[in-house]
């Protein structure tokens, strides 16, 4: 569906790569690693929003629809939480539904400060989720959120995903656990002066 | 909202009071009371000429603002968004800047003769460096994660223009139309005193050469209401509706 074959890219002094990356259909793969291995500056590379490297990325379809949930949730603040998810190109007839599934209800006519963090983060899940996409990006999802809160947002991952076997992902997280939760597969980033180590472990390759 | 308008009033009373005082005390015509003020307007405004006149200038205005701000927008954001664009205008813009207003209205009226494509011109382009200064700082000021979110998400121009980048420059836009409005009909009078033959700037000619310091009074202060009026009616709404993403109730969750 997607390949990547990323020979280097550079990012700030540290230098990302070589390494190859197929995403399947139905794919969950997760990139593990420490802060500032460039977990992030891959999914930026996977997204298509950074081009400034040296190898190949080919998309199988033209029209494959790819969705990015960032780290921070990035809704306009000066649109209310429906329009932020018709800006994005859900129908509008389509808001209500994209809220119910990700837990929120009667949030469709705030402004994205009168929301938590939590709240916000669900927003941007049903944006990213609303387009109908055929691969999602998370980067950390539930980084910086109480552990309460962080648990129900990973059950709510978790049964998303469930629903959409079609659906592939690709998931940055510092937290193992949280891989070991959503992802099938897991890509270890990271090691000596931010070379990347290629895939060391193959949890359950059941990915088609 | 009431409270606001007393206290306006009242500031407005005390000046007035002042004023009068202190000219009944000196008893000198070249500081005519509010009263003989008043008087000289009401007179001004019967003759139609006031009107006239205010309506002149309102036009030279309106169309001096609507170019300058313009082209000023355009030229602030293409500097703020290319830096070698920036690198290539702004000793331009510095000149232009640092340009005294008068020096540009006698150069445009040598050049051009005294004519109002002249006049508006030569206001428009003392406006426009500000307008693009102003523009320029917010250009440079938007949040580069909104602009990756819009990438992701496909935003066509039309979106990114509405939805993107107006509500992040519109800071910028309120003070560089506030600040506009007040230079632009102060240099509009310049131009007028200079080489129109209509206009508060004529008239305000026509009343030094005579040392009618009412009359001068009277025109100014009626200007100086027309922009009140237009901040009460337009740009104040414009705001209020523009920010209500900041004003609404407060988070319902910390």
């Amino acid at each position: 569906m997607l390949e990547l074959r990323l020979e280097s890219k550079a990012y700030g002094r540290r230098v990302l790569g070589p390494l190859e990356l197929g995403i399947e259909p139905g794919q969950r793969l997760a990139l593990v690693g420490p802060s500032g291995c460039g977990k992030t500056t891959l999914l930026n590379i996977l997204s298509g929003l950074d081009t400034d490297f040296i190898g190949t990325r080919v998309l199988q379809r033209q029209d494959l629809l790819i969705a990015y949930m960032f780290q921070e949730p990035r809704l306009l603040p000066w649109r209310t939480v429906a329009q932020n998810l018709v800006l994005a190109g859900t129908p509008e007839e389509a808001v209500g539904t994209a809220l119910e599934e990700v837990g929120l209800d009667d949030v469709a006519h705030l402004y994205p400060r009168q929301l938590s963090l939590g709240m916000a983060r669900r927003v941007a899940l049903a944006r990213a989720l609303a387009i109908k996409p055929d691969l999602l990006l998370l980067d950390e999802p539930l980084v910086s959120l109480d552990p309460q809160t962080a648990a129900q947002l990973r059950l709510l991952l978790k049964k998303l995903l469930a629903e959409r076997p079609w659906l592939s992902m690709v998931l940055v997280s510092h937290d193992p656990l949280d891989a070991e939760a959503l992802a099938d597969s897991c890509l270890y980033l990271g090691g000596e002066k931010g070379r990347v180590l290629l895939p060391s472990e193959e949890k359950t390759a059941s990915a088609g | 909202m009431i409270a606001r308008l007393r206290d306006y009033l009242l500031v407005i009373a005390i000046l007035g009071g002042l004023w009068q005082l202190s000219a009944a005390w000196l008893n000198d015509p070249l500081l005519p009371t509010p009263y003989q003020v008043l008087a000289a307007f009401w007179s001004e405004l019967d003759q139609g000429a006031l009107l006239h006149h205010l309506l002149v200038t309102l036009r030279r205005v309106a169309i001096a603002f609507l170019f300058a701000m313009l082209l000023g927008v355009l030229l602030g954001w293409y500097m703020g968004r290319y830096r070698q664009a920036n690198r290539w205008l702004d000793p331009l813009l510095v000149l232009f800047l640092n340009l005294p207003a008068l020096v540009l209205i006698i150069l445009l009226y040598v050049w051009m003769g005294l004519v109002e494509s002249a006049a508006v011109l030569a206001v428009i382009l003392n406006k426009v460096p500000n307008v693009a200064v102003a523009i320029r700082e917010g250009a440079r000021s938007l949040d580069p994660q909104l602009e990756q979110m819009a990438q992701a998400y496909n935003f066509d121009l039309r979106r990114r223009v509405l939805d993107l980048w107006l509500p992040q420059l519109f800071p910028y836009l309120m003070g560089a139309m506030r600040s506009g409005l007040a230079l632009i009909w102060k240099i509009v009078l310049v131009v007028e005193l200079l080489g129109r033959s209509d206009g508060i700037g004529f008239q305000l000619h026509q009343a030094f050469q005579i040392f009618d310091v009412a009359a001068i009074l009277a025109y100014s202060f009626s200007f100086i209401l027309v922009v009140q009026l237009i901040e009460w009616a337009l740009l104040q709404p414009l705001e209020r509706r523009a920010r209500r993403w900041q004003t609404q109730e407060e988070p319902r969750h910390a």
